[in-house]
């Protein structure tokens, strides 16, 4: 669980944010998560190689997400599949609301139109 | 898609620690293909080349930030000492402070490591710094890429001087040279305010600034007139005498000194950092061109003769000519000398060398260079020997510290980081040498000049070397400072970083591998330090016997009874007759001393190096084919033989009917005889000046052999001439019935009556004389000795931590040993025995080093053969000697432990 130290150190790393959000979405391995962030952000975040696999390293062994079984048979045996764990997930809605909360002062501010 | 990374990709891989390869290293490649390769897709072979630059200096960055950085991957926002690139200087900060702290905590330790860097450094920082002055540095004067060297062949034929008219030749060639100086050193005896002086001197031409493109700092150079005898003496003072010998003294410029007892004018001060043609060696003043006569009337003849090659030239290059053009202008001005004055220049070539090929002197540089290389190669080897033994030490400290690395390696610490504290300890400690070690080595430079002032005035000479501790030294030793760091660090470093983790908390890792492989790392440590002592001692020994034969070599004449005095009159207004009378004068109130069994005059000393002549020995074909030889000579007088113990073996010596006018006659010694004229007599034969071709002399009798410049020359033809028929200045020789020493003052005295104002250059007996000839060997014997000394002692320091250490770690086996009953001497003997093999590998490898070493040495050794057995045998048999000690010493200790209290430790 995110304990309150840890919402007081955020933001999160750009990299950190994104591969928690890509697997909110579904378990997938290093190339996928690198790909589907790519999608998800139109190219402007490309997670590199040494950043998304040290991040990977560092993100399972503060237990943010952890390795399982590849989902189906036909999955590449040598791959690498991680989950999302609770904390993780609690850390990536803590700055999710963190960020919603800088949103709504911007519209406060009318320096972001609602319709963006 | 293959998966097997290229060259570069696996070269990238390489900067990630091995257990993240192993897990992450083959999707890390996917990744990067995929990157690539989508890129290319995208944007073609541009948007795959920006792709393929992100993605390999995300990966080199992330290896770096991997091993060395610790800021936090998942938060941006982490406490500022670990925030992202502040990591790496924080972690080496910590590094250091922890390791600046541990190495308080033993004093003694640090000291001793300390100290033994230092001496490493030290060494290495003053030979350097010698080295690189006289060597190295660039010449500290305008553009020196376009100054060249400009040399005649001797006779010899060998490019080495220059003779006066043919430089003025040379300064014709204005096409190929922007000017031409043409110098000449000499030795002379300058009156300062305290008393005479020796002092350097360059006859230089008033060209010689110019083609420096230097200027004097204070006052004037000279004018083009100057370079005309009969205009004035003149001298300019370099800016190092000026400050060493005036003080600093403006009034300076402007002042008459004098030289040689005549007055010579000061225009000038040179620029400062400019010691004149020899670098680091110092001239004291240059005279100019119209001042040669203080040096002598003889060098004012000088100007004129072809045949005297007493000058060395530097030209500077005329804009956008070469060497190679300058070579054949000089091509054509030799043949033009040897169809104007065949019987001197026929075959003799000019060589241009290039500013590369040639630091002082082509003959000089041969000498100079492989004798900076081997001093190089000494300290070189003794800090190889520093660092071994440190990493000696360092093991041995991190093994007594097992358990705090262990403890750090569990609660988390990285092997890298472990790794890192040992080395951020060893560079500690080699930057601290390094600080000891600098001063240390400004001290030993301090000491040079007592070494180099008599063995300046040994060969005749005089002058400073300016060797300044500058910037390169500084850098040189920081690059030392930082190589030694690491060098003696590598080993213990990587040693604890492996350490058997549990091992090492179980039981200090008795027995286990990472205790073996330490054990091994150690020993070839200690066979590396018993090989290097082994060279240096072999080359002591060498030189040491070398020495020892030399001063053996007897020099043919009564070396122990015999004193000499130096005289000049000054130059000026001595006519010929009248220096006849007074030298005369001189001998006979010398030879009526008591004590004075004889006296003669003689231009040369015995065993003194000096000139030769080029002759011509008639009937006599030398090999060379020129159809001259050059021959050493002395002017002697009458009693000159019987004075200094030299048999005549055939005809007579010289007498009174040898005077002025009468027929020139010539005593040979027995080796010209032999190689001249056997098997016939050589009395009644002749011999010539090459340049005269009427002056035949006469040989009138043959004396023993003496040796004549060095003790280690072989047998030397020689001549002598009768002062009666050629009138020289020179020595008046004593003989003496007790010690020649005690006579010194009272002869000073006899000779200052003669004429107050005489100037005695110099006074000694030729015993003092010929000792100090030999301090260039005492010296290289005396540097070689004490750094195979301390060869010796680190070794041997090395050997006794090493097996105090073994023992100790041991220490339970052994008591267990003897408490099953085996006696004492035999676990003495065991341990010696461990230690035997190290030691005699180290012994074998010394002793092929010392053999592919040896031939360097070959060229200073006397007599002695460079892979001589007794002396490999002696060293070999010192060190061994000494292996052994510091080998039985912790071995008694460790036999006389308590059995019961060995193993109550278990």
């Amino acid at each position: 669980m995110p304990t309150s130290e840890h919402v007081a150190r955020l933001p999160l790393r750009p990299a950190v944010l994104h591969i928690l959000l890509a697997l909110c979405r579904a378990d997938s391995h290093g190339l996928g998560i690198a790909r589907d962030v790519d999608r998800a952000t139109d190219g402007t975040v490309g997670l590199g190689p040494g950043t998304l696999y040290r991040s990977l390293k560092d993100m399972s062994e503060r237990g943010l997400i952890r390795e399982v079984a590849a989902p189906d048979a036909g999955a590449d045996p040598r791959r690498r599949y991680y989950s999302i764990t609770e904390s993780g997930r609690a850390l990536v809605t803590a700055e999710a609301r963190r960020l919603a909360r800088l949103v709504r002062t911007a519209r406060e501010l009318d320096i972001l139109p609602e319709s963006v | 898609m293959s998966h097997r990374p290229g060259p570069l990709l696996r070269l990238l891989l390489l900067l990630y620690p091995a257990s993240f390869r192993q897990r992450y290293g083959r999707e890390v490649v996917e990744l990067y293909r995929w990157r690539v390769k989508r890129g290319r897709v995208e944007g073609g072979a541009l948007g795959g080349a920006v792709a393929w630059v992100r993605a390999s200096s995300d990966l080199v960055a992330g290896g770096w930030r991997e091993r060395w950085s610790t800021a936090d991957l998942v938060f941006a926002d982490a406490p500022r000492r670990r925030r992202a690139g502040e990591g790496t200087i924080s972690t080496i900060r910590h590094d250091l402070r922890d390791a600046i702290r541990r190495l308080m905590r033993t004093p003694f330790f640090t000291l001793s490591a300390t100290l033994i860097v230092a001496l490493g450094i030290g060494a290495n920082a003053a030979v350097f710094t010698v080295v690189d002055a006289v060597l190295l540095r660039p010449p500290p004067y305008e553009d020196p890429s376009r100054v060249v060297h400009v040399y005649q062949d001797s006779d010899d034929g060998e490019p080495t001087s220059t003779s006066y008219p043919a430089a003025l030749d040379m300064a014709t060639y204005t096409d190929v040279f922007s000017g031409v100086a043409a110098a000449s050193y000499a030795t002379v005896t300058w009156e300062a305010v305290d008393g005479p002086r020796r002092a350097l001197i360059e006859f230089v031409n008033a060209s010689y600034f110019p083609v420096f493109g230097v200027n004097p700092s204070r006052g004037r150079w000279f004018e083009p007139g100057y370079d005309e005898v009969g205009s004035g003496n003149y001298a300019v003072v370099s800016h190092h005498a000026w400050r060493t010998k005036f003080g600093s003294d403006p009034a300076v410029v402007g002042r008459t000194i004098r030289m040689n007892g005549q007055p010579v004018t000061v225009i000038g001060v040179g620029p400062e950092g400019f010691n004149g043609a020899g670098g680091a060696f110092v001239t004291d003043f240059w005279l100019s061109i119209s001042s040669v006569g203080v040096g002598g009337a003889f060098r004012i003849a000088n100007l004129e003769r072809r045949q005297d090659h007493w000058y060395g030239v530097r030209a500077r290059l005329a804009p956008g000519v070469s060497v190679a053009q300058a070579q054949s202008a000089m091509d054509a001005l030799a043949a033009r000398l040897a169809e104007d004055f065949p019987e001197i220049n026929e075959g003799r070539g000019i060589t241009v060398f290039g500013p590369d090929d040639v630091r002082l002197h082509p003959e000089l540089d041969s000498r100079l260079v492989p004798a900076a290389a081997v001093l190089l190669g000494i300290v070189g080897l003794v800090l190889v020997l520093a660092c071994t033994n440190l990493a000696n030490l360092l093991i041995v400290r991190g093994l007594s510290r097992g358990h705090e690395v262990a403890i750090r390696r569990a609660l988390g610490a990285s092997r890298g980081r472990v790794a890192r504290l040992v080395l951020a300890e060893s560079s500690t400690l080699a930057f601290l040498g390094g600080i000891v070690g600098l001063l240390l080595g400004r001290w030993i430079l301090g000491l040079t000049p007592l070494v180099a002032g008599p063995l300046a005035a040994a060969v005749g000479g005089a002058g400073d070397l300016d060797l300044s501790m500058d910037g390169r030294v500084l850098l040189f030793t920081l690059g030392l400072v930082m190589l030694t760091g690491i060098l003696f660090g590598l080993a213990p470093a990587l040693r604890s970083a492996r350490s058997d983790l549990a091992g090492v908390l179980r039981e200090e890792g008795r027995g286990s591998s990472a205790g073996k492989r330490s054990v091994m790392t150690r020993n070839v440590l200690v066979a590396t330090q018993v090989a290097v002592s082994l060279v240096l001692l072999v080359g002591a020994a060498l030189l040491t016997r070398s020495l020892a034969n030399v001063q053996r070599v007897d020099p043919g004449v009564d070396v122990e009874r015999l004193a000499f005095v130096q005289t000049s009159f000054g130059q000026g207004g001595v006519s010929a007759e009248e220096r006849a009378v007074r030298v005369q004068e001189m001998l006979d109130r010398a030879a009526a001393l008591p004590g004075v069994r004889s006296a003669a005059f003689t231009s040369r000393l015995p065993v003194q190096p000096g000139g030769s002549t080029t002759t011509v020995v008639e009937d006599y074909d030398p090999p060379s084919g020129t159809g001259s030889v050059e021959l050493p000579f002395a002017i002697v007088g009458e009693d000159y033989f019987r004075t200094v113990g030299l048999q005549i073996t055939e005809g007579r010596v010289f007498g009174p009917e040898d005077a002025q006018g009468t027929t020139p006659v010539v005593v040979v010694n027995e080796t010209a005889a032999r190689r001249f004229w056997a098997p016939g007599s050589p009395i009644g034969r002749r011999i010539r000046p090459q340049a005269r071709p009427d002056e035949w002399a006469q040989v009138v009798g043959v004396v023993e052999d003496q040796k004549v410049s060095r003790l280690d020359e072989p047998p030397t033809p020689m001549l002598f001439y009768a002062a009666s028929q050629s009138p020289s200045s020179g020595y008046v020789l004593v003989r003496t019935d007790g010690d020649p020493g005690a006579l010194l003052p009272s002869l000073r005295a006899e000779l200052r009556a003669v004429s107050p104002d005489l100037p005695l250059r110099a006074l000694a007996t030729l015993e003092s004389r010929l000792s100090q000839s030999l301090l260039l060997n005492k010296v290289a014997a005396g540097v070689l000795a004490t750094f195979s000394v301390l060869a010796v002692l680190l070794a041997s320091l090395g050997i006794y931590a090493v097996v105090s250490f073994a023992v100790a770690r041991r220490s339970s086996e052994m008591g267990i040993r003897i408490a099953l009953g085996a006696a004492r001497d035999q676990v003495i003997r065991m341990v010696m025995r461990e230690m035997l093999a190290t030691i005699v590998l180290g012994l074998a490898i010394g002793a092929g080093l010392a053999a592919l070493a040896a031939p360097v040495l070959e060229r200073a050794l006397y007599q002695v053969s460079a892979v001589d057995g007794l002396s490999f045998g002696v060293g070999a048999l010192v060190l061994a000697a000494v292996a052994a000690l510091a080998t039985y010493v912790p071995a008694v200790r460790a036999a006389r432990a308590d059995p019961v209290e060995a193993l109550r430790v278990q």
